[in-house]
C-alpha cells in the first residue's frame, strides 16, 4: 500500500517538530527516515502510524485520507526501539495477541492461530522460544519477536522506530540483512527511522534525510551519498574534511589547489571532501602537508594531516587509504607528503 | 595439591559487598522486631494461656464475640474491596490526566491518613446521622448508614483509601506507554488493552493495597465506634469488645479475643502474601 503525506506539520509547544512535509512512499518500498536526533523523524513515523495527530496536513493510505483514522484501524505493524513486548505473556502469547483481540467474527480458530504463530516464529528463526518469556531472551531475539508480533496481523505497512538502535554492532548488522530479505519476500511497504547513515545506506532503497523538521533530500542511497543537495546532507552521510574556499584571479582555491572557476561560488563557501577522496602522495606536486598521526582500523588506515595555513583549533585533515598502500608507502608520523583532491563539492557557508 | 588448595581458599572467600555491616544490621533488625512486635504479642498469648483451653474456647465463641468478629473482618474486607476498585480509579486519574487543582486533589487522598480517627468518626456520623446532610437524603429511601453495620463499612472505606491509591500510583507511573501503543497498533481496543496488557501488571500492587486497607480496617477503632452505634450482635466491632472487657477488668477475656484477632489477621495476611507471590510470578516477570 502506498503512503502519501501532504503538508504535514506538527508543533510541540513552540518547537516545530515537523514543518510542511510532503512525501510519497510507493507501495512495496523500503524507505529510511534519516536524520540527527530532534529532526522529527520519529514524530513523522508516529504520525503515519496514527500515534500522533498532525496539526495541519493530510496522511493518505492507498489514496484514502487516513489522517483521522484511529491507530487500530490503520492496520500498520509498528516495531519500537525498546521492543515494547508484553512481558507477562510468553513469546507465543505475544505473537498471538493481534489475532486474539480481533472481533470474534474475524478471529481465526485456535488451531489457525497456533499454526500462524508457529510459522511466524519459524520465519524469525525462534521456533524454540514459544513458551519462554521475553525476559529470557536477548535483545536481538526480543526484537525479532516484536517483528513477528507485528507481522501476525498481516499489515500492509510496516513501521520501525530505530529498530536496531539498542543492539550491539554484530547483531545489528545481522538483523539489517535479515530485514532486507524479509522485506523482499513479503512485499509490504516499510518505513524505518534511523540516525545511523550506514544502516540507511545499507538497508533502504530510498533515503529521506530530515533536518529540523524539514526534508533535505529524497533519493536512492547512491544518489544521496554521491550528490548531496546541501552541506548538511553531505556532512550527515559520512565523515568530511571542511576546507574553506579562497578566491584568486577568478579561480576558487583551497590551499594551493585550483578547484574551479569562481563564478557562481559565494564568498565564504566551503569545500567538503570525504577522507577517501583525499589523495596522499609521498612526492610530486600538490598541497604540502605533514603526517601527524597514523591509525590502522581493520582493512583501512587513517592519516591525520597538518597543512599550512589551517587555523589552530581546526580539526586536522583526515585521509583514508588501504592498509596495503600504507604498507607499500610507509607513511610515518612527521613525514612530508603532498595532498590532492580526487572529488569535492562546494557549498555556500550557511548550508 | 596446590590447585585444590587454591580452590579451597576460593570457596572460603566471602562474596564482597559494596556496603558492609550485614551482621550488625541483621542483629539490630531482630532485636528491634522482638522488642516492638514479638514480645507484646507473646505476652497476649501467655496471658490468655492462663485461662486454659476450655475457658479460652468459651470466651471466644459467645454469640456476641462471633458477631463482632464477623462484622470486623467482613466489613474490613468489603471496605478494602470497595477501595481496591475506586482507589484504582483515583490513582489512574491522578497519574494519567492533567486537570486544574490536581495537586490539591492529590493531597486530599492523604487526608484520611492525617486526620485523627476520632475527628473522622465524628464528621462521618454528623453526615450520615438521620438528621445529617446525607442521612437526611437517604433516610426516605430506607437506607440507614449511621449506627448500622453499613456505617462501619463507610468508616473503614474512608480510612483505607490512601493505602490503595498510594501503592498503585508509583506502579502506574512506571507503566511503559509504548506497550499500550503496541497493543493499539495490533488492533486492541482500549478495554482490551486495559484488561490484557495493563491489568496483569497491576495485580501485585492492587493486592498489596487491598491487604494494607484491610489490615487498617480490621484494626480501626476511633472512627468506627462513633458511626457504628455499637449495638451488641449488630454493629459492635471486636476491638471495642476488647476495650469493654478491659473496662470490666476481664483481662483474660480481653486477651483471648486479642489472640483470636491476631491469629485471624496473621493467617489472612499470610494468604494475601502468598497470592501476591503467585501473581508476581505469573504476571510481574521483569
Amino acid at each position: 500500500m502506498s503512503i502519501s503525506l501532504r503538508g504535514v506539520s506538527k508543533q510541540f509547544g513552540l518547537f516545530a517538530a515537523l514543518d510542511d512535509i510532503d512525501l510519497d512512499v510507493p507501495g512495496g518500498a523500503l524507505l529510511a527516515l534519516l536524520g540527527p536526533s530532534g529532526c522529527g523523524k520519529t514524530t513523522l513515523l508516529r504520525i503515519i502510524a496514527g500515534l500522533e495527530t498532525p496539526e495541519r496536513g493530510q496522511v493518505y493510505f492507498g489514496g484514502q485520507d487516513a489522517t483521522l483514522w484511529p491507530v487500530r484501524e490503520r492496520k500498520v505493524g509498528f516495531v519500537f526501539q525498546h521492543y515494547a513486548l508484553f512481558r507477562h505473556m510468553t513469546v507465543e502469547e505475544n505473537v498471538a495477541f493481534g489475532l486474539r483481540v480481533k472481533p470474534w467474527r474475524e478471529r481465526p480458530s485456535r488451531t489457525e492461530i497456533r499454526n500462524k504463530v508457529r510459522s511466524l516464529l519459524e520465519l524469525v528463526q525462534l521456533d524454540w522460544a514459544g513458551p519462554r518469556f521475553p525476559a529470557q531472551l536477548s535483545g536481538g531475539q526480543r526484537q525479532r519477536i516484536a517483528l513477528a508480533r507485528a507481522l501476525a496481523v498481516d499489515p500492509q505497512v510496516l513501521l520501525l522506530d530505530e529498530p536496531f538502535g539498542a543492539l550491539d554492532t554484530r547483531v545489528r548488522h545481522e538483523l539489517r540483512r535479515w530485514l532486507r530479505r524479509l522485506h523482499d519476500e513479503l512485499h509490504f511497504t516499510s518505513v524505518f527511522v534511523t540516525h545511523d547513515q550506514q544502516e540507511a545506506l545499507d538497508v533502504a532503497d530510498t533515503i529521506v534525510v530530515l533536518n529540523r523538521g524539514r526534508i533535505e533530500q529524497v533519493g536512492a542511497p547512491g544518489e544521496v551519498f554521491d550528490a548531496p543537495v546541501s552541506g548538511f546532507v553531505h556532512r550527515f552521510l559520512g565523515e568530511v574534511n571542511e576546507l574553506p574556499v579562497r578566491f584568486e584571479q577568478g579561480r576558487a582555491r583551497v590551499g594551493p589547489l585550483d578547484l574551479a572557476a569562481s563564478e557562481g561560488i559565494a564568498p565564504g563557501s566551503v569545500a567538503l571532501v570525504r577522507p577517501h577522496e583525499l589523495e596522499v602522495l609521498s612526492e610530486g606536486a600538490g598541497w604540502p602537508a605533514v603526517v601527524s598521526a597514523v591509525r590502522e582500523i581493520g582493512a583501512i588506515a587513517r592519516l591525520e594531516l597538518a597543512v599550512e595555513g589551517r587555523a589552530q583549533g581546526d580539526a586536522p585533515l583526515e585521509a583514508e587509504i588501504s592498509r596495503e598502500r600504507l604498507a607499500n608507502e610507509h607513511f610515518k608520523v612527521g613525514q612530508n607528503v603532498q595532498l590532492r583532491l580526487r572529488r569535492w563539492r562546494i557549498y555556500p557557508a550557511a548550508a | 595439591m596446590a590447585a585444590s588448595a587454591a580452590a579451597m581458599n576460593q570457596s572460603f572467600r566471602r562474596p564482597r559487598r559494596v556496603l558492609p555491616g550485614f551482621g550488625l544490621t541483621l542483629g539490630y533488625t531482630l532485636v528491634y522486631l522482638s522488642l516492638i512486635v514479638l514480645v507484646p504479642l507473646s505476652a497476649a498469648f501467655l496471658r490468655s494461656a492462663g485461662m486454659g483451653w476450655e475457658g479460652f474456647a468459651a470466651a471466644v465463641t459467645t454469640p456476641r464475640v462471633l458477631a463482632s468478629l464477623r462484622l470486623s473482618f467482613g466489613a474490613a474486607a468489603l471496605a478494602a474491596l470497595i477501595n481496591a476498585v475506586f482507589g484504582l480509579l483515583v490513582a489512574w486519574v491522578l497519574v494519567r490526566y492533567q486537570f486544574p487543582f490536581k495537586r490539591f486533589v492529590d493531597a486530599l487522598v492523604d487526608l484520611p491518613f492525617a486526620l485523627p480517627t476520632a475527628v473522622a468518626g465524628i464528621a462521618l456520623t454528623a453526615l450520615y446521622a438521620p438528621n445529617g446532610w446525607i442521612g437526611r437524603l437517604i433516610e426516605p429511601l430506607g437506607l440507614k448508614v449511621a449506627f448500622t453495620p453499613l456505617g462501619v463499612v463507610v468508616a473503614m472505606t474512608f480510612i483505607g483509601l490512601p493505602f490503595v491509591v498510594r501503592t498503585l500510583q508509583p506502579v502506574l507511573e512506571e507503566l511503559d506507554r509504548e506497550v499500550e501503543q503496541a497493543a493499539a497498533t495490533l488492533g486492541a481496543s482500549g478495554w482490551q488493552t486495559f484488561v490484557r496488557v495493563i491489568a496483569p501488571t497491576l495485580w501485585p500492587p492492587l493486592l498489596t493495597g487491598f491487604a494494607l486497607a484491610f489490615a487498617r480496617g480490621v484494626g480501626e477503632y476511633g472512627s468506627v465506634i462513633f458511626i457504628a452505634g455499637n449495638m451488641p450482635l449488630v454493629s459492635e466491632i471486636t476491638p471495642l469488645l476488647i476495650i469493654t472487657k478491659l473496662e470490666q477488668y476481664d483481662y483474660p477475656g480481653a486477651t483471648a479475643l486479642a489472640v483470636v484477632m491476631l491469629v485471624m489477621s496473621f493467617t489472612l495476611m499470610l494468604g494475601i502474601n502468598a497470592l501476591q507471590t503467585w501473581a508476581h510470578a505469573r504476571h510481574g516477570k521483569k
